[in-house]
């Protein structure tokens, strides 16, 4: 009886031991899994990569006077030649009093840029009348020549494309030329790149009453852009 | 003969015995496969991971000035970076079952007024959506499917899907696939954002 004791205590001792041993094991093999999991997740983390950009908007701001191909002249030119056709301007005299151009060459746009939502200016000036000819150069002066934004050429201020950002309440209609700087155009903000300021060279006009002097009166017009 | 029959039986039993003393001896082998997914941009001619990857779009270089301004007076248009650094390509390694998603965000722009402006302008007129990119990459086998053109934002967007791959394989998502539309109305000055690329499995 004690002997058969004995016995069953140390089967239940050996069994004790077995599942200790087990338990360990199955801790073991827990711990190796978490472990050789927790390696090999390290070992392929990377899940994400990453990579910077970088933009650059330029700060630019021009006007340019353009052909009818686009492209900046440098001879630019409005000619009234009616030296060549006095009936046309015994009719002006007698009539409306107003002449347009014979010829305009390599004005068929003026445009500007201008990056930043600031107040920007175009204005414009001439140099005094140069003439060449006999006698006094009377009648005939520089307010004389005019323009009327957008008359003749059809000419909008405004890119071709989307909504125009020059508003045409804050270009002049008409101007007449000055030797002073005189603002013809007043905005704020930027242009969408390069936006017509809605006239051309076609859209000059000179006024005659007929008591100009016989002869060639030129000037130079000059258009700049300023920020005040 | 009773005599050469015990003789016999008694070999036999000794090779039975015999037998029964031989050393088996066994071991176990284990493998264990890693589970990978991963994904890195590359260079585009190596797998290593690039190091700094990047893209830019300098327009404020003088020889770069025109064709922006050109592109806005036409109306507007996408403009293609000036420079691209180590973004070749983005590739992808998964040996899981099962499909893997590629998602993309950026972080808001930041904007700085590199040129020293005054006023100062507010970064306005440049958003993420204006950076677009179209995979012109080759794409491996493994990919089942992949965006034509998306366009970044902070919100991640899944822009490939894929299985299995062998290796290391082609998303064909390069730094030359983005482009920058502009219209015109970008403030002036230096704008920023990093774009990360994440692998997923649902």
């Amino acid at each position: 009886m004690k002997e058969n004791t004995h016995r069953r205590l140390a089967v239940g001792i050996f069994q004790a031991q077995k599942l200790s041993n087990d338990l360990g094991e199955l801790m073991y093999r827990f711990l190796t899994f978490i472990l050789t999991a927790l390696l090999l997740s390290f070992g392929q983390a990377q899940l994400s990569d990453t990579h910077t950009v970088r933009i650059r908007i330029p700060n630019y701001v021009g006007l340019k006077i353009i052909d009818s191909a686009g492209n900046i002249t440098n001879n630019a030119g409005v000619t009234f030649d009616y030296a060549a056709n006095p009936v046309a301007y015994q009719a002006a005299v007698l009539g409306t009093q107003v002449l347009p151009p014979t010829q305009v060459s390599s004005f068929d746009d003026i445009q500007v840029v201008w990056r930043r939502n600031t107040n920007w200016r175009v204005q414009v000036r001439a140099t005094t009348l140069v003439f060449t000819g006999t006698g006094p150069a009377t009648g005939f002066n520089l307010a004389d020549i005019r323009v009327r934004r957008g008359v003749f050429s059809g000419k909008t201020p405004g890119p071709a494309v989307g909504a125009p950002t020059i508003a045409v309440a804050n270009v002049l209609a008409t101007w007449s030329l000055s030797t002073a700087w005189q603002t013809v155009v007043n905005e704020n903000g930027a242009t969408r790149g390069w936006e017509s300021l809605g006239f051309n060279g076609r859209d000059y006009e000179i006024r005659v009453q007929g008591d100009e002097t016989q002869g060639q009166y030129t000037t130079v017009v000059t258009y700049r852009l300023v920020s005040p | 003969m009773k005599r050469h029959l015990l003789r016999l039986a008694a070999l036999a039993a000794l090779s039975v015995a015999g037998l029964g003393f031989a050393q088996i001896d066994a071991h176990d082998v284990t493998v264990r496969i890693p589970s990978i997914l991963q994904v890195r941009i590359t260079n585009g001619t190596s797998t290593a991971a690039s190091a700094a990857p990047a893209i830019e779009f300098d327009y404020q270089a003088a020889a770069n000035i025109n064709t922006y301004l050109n592109t806005v007076n036409a109306g507007g248009g996408d403009l293609p970076p000036t420079l691209v650094t180590d973004f070749g390509n983005v590739l992808v390694f998964s040996n899981r079952v099962g499909t893997w998603n590629l998602g993309v965000a950026a972080l808001g722009l930041t904007f700085t007024n590199n040129l020293g402006l005054t006023p100062a302008p507010t970064g306005a007129g440049v958003a993420l959506a204006d950076l677009k990119v179209t995979p012109t990459g080759t794409q491996d086998a493994s990919v089942a499917t992949r965006s034509a053109t998306y366009t970044l934002s902070t919100t991640s967007a899944v822009v490939a899907t894929g299985t299995r791959t062998t290796g290391w394989a082609s998303v064909g998502i390069g730094g030359n696939d983005y482009d920058l539309t502009v219209n015109g109305n970008e403030d002036p000055g230096q704008y920023v954002t990093t774009v990360t690329y994440t692998i997923s499995m649902p």
